[in-house]
């Protein structure tokens, strides 16, 4: 018995101790200092309009919030300690988060917003300003910035700016390509088909959609991705207000176009059970040979081993103009408790597109140089480049009260029978002709 | 004193004894061989899992490799330890506070009684993802948010499983021992710590292994109390792992393997505790 | 005189120690379960996008678009097969515990490899899982192929795939039901059986009449707690078909509130979910409680 007390008490002192430590001491980095002189150097020549004002000295704590959780630890953190050994006594700090928006959302609730986070689908324009920090004063400008106003709120002030452009194409394996004896890129649908069936008899899969996933056909669901490529419309997206039919002959190309693929064996064996992984894993080794996307991602298929100058994206046949959509809007918080030093890194990451590449995307800044060989050759078809407007929050608003999700219904449409999928396009436009009402959307 | 595995219900009919253990084999292949099939795969390299069957054995059956990696990548030291300071801290509250809420549902009478069972168990049926927010809120406003006490208070609260097993075993020790100590003078606190508590040793074993086994397999709580990566736990570095790796199988799977080496040790020397401290407290002695 | 003054005294002695002993554990109860459920059935009433600090409130419109939404018969639908899968769990949980008990030759083999599974991390054991169901790459699909079998599609758009879905969670706990069923019989008297055996009662009998009605609270217990998994099911789902399956063939009561809370930031329904799903799960233990009473009486 008492020897029984013994070990229960041992136990919980054990218990209040250890917890005790609990304490561990914030991750200060610390500032190393290292080459100081690279550092200024490169920030003067930044692409600000106006010079660099004479900086205070920066002090504090702040965090970024990331969704790029496989760069945080790696990556990002180079990127923080080398800003932090530029200005010794600041602390900045990379958090990966997975499951981004519900996280994110969860402490904004409680009023636990990261000083740097992006602007999540929830949270419209008008409400910008209660929860963000106006930048007007970091410099950035519609000149030297892409999609400049899509971070405008409001009151014409700028709350975010977007992480990346991106570029919609179809990335292509070279290798896959010379192996089934296609010489160049199809510019029309008929080249495509053509060059879809050499594919499919060599024993390569044309085009992965690695649709278990869900997203991963996303870029074949928007106006701002699929539509605008035909019409070179940059509000394209955001005239469907007025629209009753939402998904129209534009959206049923691409609706179409899918279910045809799929019909003809284009597509994986069994799209279902397709996986991203097992997908990007094909596409590296050629298995697979195409993949309409955007600009993220002809990097994941090179980390995979395959090598860069086989990668190339062209595109999609048929199209006259190439869609450039931003992707996501950072912004600081508005109780940050270091509003400068989140200025600063904030501007810190932008120049010279830091952030950018090290998440393997396009540096957002106008004017960067070169891009990545893959989205050169996009490029260099010759077909302008058209930067689609940022969807107008009663668009976005309208959707999801209504639930109508447009990715969903088309891979639904994928694989219904033909009057399944009619059916389900009329209940879609049906649901969408009664709600754009009352959301602004003329009658 | 537990019962002598006796041949009660033992299978009269010969054949039908036969098929019955066919069936047994058929359950424990069916059981083990995932698992087997993930430590073959966390022993071969890249190349050899994308050339060979997955039912070929690795060249070299010794290749630790990946668990090395895996082990300095993942950072499974740092989830460790504060894995180990929220199990320790918190299960032995939850099971302390389990005995003690069993004690006076077990031994007294009063009105509310049934009220109170019913308190414990009701929440089970309440949609854990639903609650977060307002869990979130509660966790913040105390100041909790990103520090270890969050997990460890939310791990604390008593367990209805917990409860229902220490009920039925204190069901089993008789009053007449309360009887005689409350004699002598003993309070009921006093017989709640002496007599009480040392009766339910295997109880009280056995309930910690299963609270230890949620605590360190949930992922969730850390996840979202306590996002800092230097209150990493080892679900959470598992999973930021796997996100990364997610094509790479062996590495994977020497992940996997990993994190269920420790539950597996405590498991395979604390077995008979686990099995036998539940089927004891039922045996009336 | 002193025998009343003692009374009271150890009346006083006795409530004492029942507030002190419940103080705490109620304290953590009121605390992180009973003032989030209060939030969630206020939740419940509005429309709320989970991050304005106001709510706006709108009577019991929540709860009658979940209960019209035709998608929800759909998903109640592969609730089914949950349940399927684990009255199949409970039921092969009951029967190794039975057969495990007698003298079986590995008896402790046996019994520690299927309990196992149970102290895997569920997310590892569903990435497994995720690698065994593939159609194209799984190990399952390579030995059927083998021996001249056709591949089984997992993953697809008929009810089937929730079955698959809920085989998952059977292979990972039904070795915790057979440890509980063990504790269970082991409280049945052996003289019972040697009683039954003498007048003349085979297996049959003795587990009809003896076994099952020893272990009527065991087997109650066992089905709540299944009923509650069964129907909060969710993991599998959601990191195997993220999107919810082909057409949504996956979708369970909880990766539907987790779309309708996180993906179209309708936290007020997601809530009238939660509420609705309580009072299911209740009332479906109401019954089997109801069921199960009027078996053995």
């Amino acid at each position: 018995m008492k020897k029984f007390h013994a070990w229960l008490i041992i136990g919980l002192v054990l218990a209040v101790t250890l917890s005790g430590c609990g304490k561990s001491g914030s991750s200060n980095e610390g500032a190393s200092p290292s080459d100081a002189a690279q550092a200024s150097g490169e920030g003067a020549s930044s692409e600000k309009a106006e010079g660099t004002p004479e900086q205070p000295k920066l002090e504090g704590k702040i965090v970024f919030a990331t969704n790029y959780t496989n760069i945080a630890d790696t990556k990002l953190k180079d990127l923080a300690e080398q800003f932090m050994s530029e200005h010794p006594g600041t602390t900045v700090e990379f958090e990966g988060i997975k499951d981004y928006d519900s996280v994110v959302s969860t402490r904004m609730a409680a009023g636990e917003l990261p000083d740097i986070s992006y602007v999540m689908p929830s949270i419209s324009r008008d409400v910008w300003s209660q929860y963000y920090l106006p930048i007007d004063d970091v410099g950035f400008t519609n000149d030297n910035l892409y999609f400049y106003t899509a971070g405008l709120g409001m009151d014409n002030k700028l709350y975010s700016v977007t992480d990346s452009i991106t570029f919609t194409g179809i990335t292509y394996n070279k290798k896959s390509f010379a192996e089934a004896g296609i010489t160049s890129t199809p510019k029309t649908m008929d080249e495509f088909w053509s060059a879809a069936e050499k594919l499919k008899q060599k024993g390569i899969t044309p085009m992965g959609t690695a649709l278990k996933e869900a997203w991963t056909t996303y870029t074949f669901g928007g106006y701002d991705t699929w539509g605008i490529q035909f019409t070179g419309d940059p509000e394209l997206k955001n005239t469907y207000i007025d629209k009753d039919d939402y998904i129209d002959e534009l959206q049923l190309k691409a609706f179409d176009f899918l279910r045809e693929m799929q019909k003809k064996g284009y597509f994986e064996k069994d799209i279902i059970s397709a996986g991203w992984d097992q997908f990007k894993k094909d596409m590296a080794a050629g298995k697979i040979a195409m993949y309409y996307s955007q600009s993220w991602f002809p990097s994941q298929p090179v980390e995979l081993g395959a090598k860069v100058e086989d990668i190339g994206t062209f595109p999609f046949p048929d199209t006259k103009y190439i869609s450039a959509t931003n992707s996501k809007m950072y912004a600081i918080s508005k109780d940050t408790k270091s509003p400068e030093l989140a200025k600063a890194f904030l501007e810190w990451l932008w120049v010279d597109g830091k952030y950018a590449s090290a998440a393997s995307s396009l540096s957002p800044m106008k004017n960067s140089g070169n891009y990545d060989p893959a989205t050169e050759e996009l490029l260099a078809s010759g077909l302008p480049v058209i930067e689609a407007t940022a969807t107008s929050d009663n668009i976005t608003k309208a959707l999801t009260k209504a639930e109508l999700d447009i990715v969903s219904t088309m891979n639904g449409y994928i694989l219904k029978s033909d009057e399944d999928a009619a059916q389900a396009v009329k209940q879609f436009n049906e649901k969408w002709a009664k709600i754009r009402l009352e959301f602004g959307g003329a009658k | 004193m537990s019962r002598s595995p006796a041949s009660n219900l033992t299978i009269e009919n010969r054949s039908f004894a036969v098929v019955n253990y066919l069936f047994l084999l058929a359950v424990l292949v069916a059981i083990i061989f995932p698992i087997l099939l993930v430590v073959i795969v966390s022993l071969k390299t890249m190349e050899e899992y994308q050339s060979t069957s997955v039912f070929q054995l690795p060249q070299d059956i010794l290749n630790f490799d990946n668990y090395r990696f895996v082990l300095e990548k993942a950072n499974f030291i740092l989830g460790a330890r504060n894995t180990l300071q929220l199990i320790v801290a918190s299960v032995s509250c939850s099971v302390l506070m389990g005995t003690m809420v069993a004690y006076i549902l077990g031994r007294f009478e009063f009105r509310m009684k049934k009220f109170v069972l019913l308190a414990f168990l009701v929440p089970t049926f309440i949609p854990y993802m639903t609650t977060a927010i307002a869990t979130f809120t509660v966790i913040k406003n105390l100041h909790l948010y990103n520090t270890i006490y969050a997990g460890i208070i939310l791990y604390m609260g008593a367990n209805i499983v917990g409860i229902y097993i220490f009920l039925q075993y204190i069901d089993n020790i008789p009053d007449a021992l309360d009887e005689s100590a409350r004699i002598d003078g003993a309070s009921y606190f006093r017989i709640y710590w002496s007599i009480i508590l040392p009766q339910m040793k295997s109880a009280i074993t056995t309930i910690a292994i299963i609270q230890t086994i949620g605590v360190y397999n949930d992922f969730f709580t850390p996840y979202l109390y306590m996002p800092k990566s230097s209150l990493r736990t080892i679900s959470t570095s598992l999973s930021g792992f796997a996100s990364d790796r997610g094509a790479d199988w062996p590495l994977m799977s020497a992940g996997i393997v990993l994190v269920a080496l420790p539950t597996l040790v405590v498991f395979l020397f604390l077995q008979r505790y686990i099995i036998s401290g539940i089927t004891e407290g039922s045996v009336k002695s | 005189m002193r025998s009343m003054s003692a009374g009271k005294r150890m009346d006083l002695e006795k409530n004492i120690t029942i507030v002190s002993f419940l103080l705490v554990p109620f304290l953590l109860l009121l605390l992180f379960s009973y003032y989030p459920a209060v939030k969630l059935f206020q939740f419940s009433f509005a429309e709320w996008n989970g991050i304005d600090p106001q709510l706006k409130y709108v009577g019991f419109d929540n709860y009658a678009e979940v209960l019209s939404d035709p998608s929800m018969r759909q998903v109640a639908i592969h609730m089914i097969a949950y349940i399927l899968m684990m009255l199949v769990q409970v039921a092969l949980g009951l029967y190794l515990a039975i057969v495990l008990d007698g003298a079986i030759k590995g008896r402790k083999l046996f019994r520690a490899a299927i309990f196992m599974p149970y102290i895997l991390n569920t997310v590892a054991v569903v990435y497994i899982f995720n690698y065994l169901y593939s159609y194209e790459h799984s190990p399952i699909n390579a030995l059927l192929n083998v021996i001249g079998l056709d591949s089984i599609r997992f993953i697809n758009e008929g009810f089937s795939v929730n079955l698959y879905m809920a085989l998952i969670g059977m292979w990972q706990y039904v070795g915790f039901n057979m440890v509980i069923f063990l504790a269970g019989l082991q409280s049945i008297p052996q003289e019972q059986y040697e009683a039954a055996k003498i007048d003349g009662a085979n297996l049959y009998h003795k587990i009809r009449f003896i076994t099952l009605p020893s272990i009527k609270r065991t087997i109650s217990i066992s089905l709540m707690l299944g009923i509650n998994g069964a129907l909060q099911a969710y993991v599998q789902a959601l990191l195997i078909t993220p999107g919810g399956g082909p057409n949504f063939a996956t979708e369970t009561f909880i990766t539907k509130t987790l779309r309708v809370a996180q993906f179209y930031q309708k936290f007020g329904k997601a809530s009238a979910m939660g509420v609705l799903m309580f009072l299911f799960i209740i009332l479906i233990i109401v019954l089997q409680n109801r069921l199960l009473k009027e078996r053995t009486d």
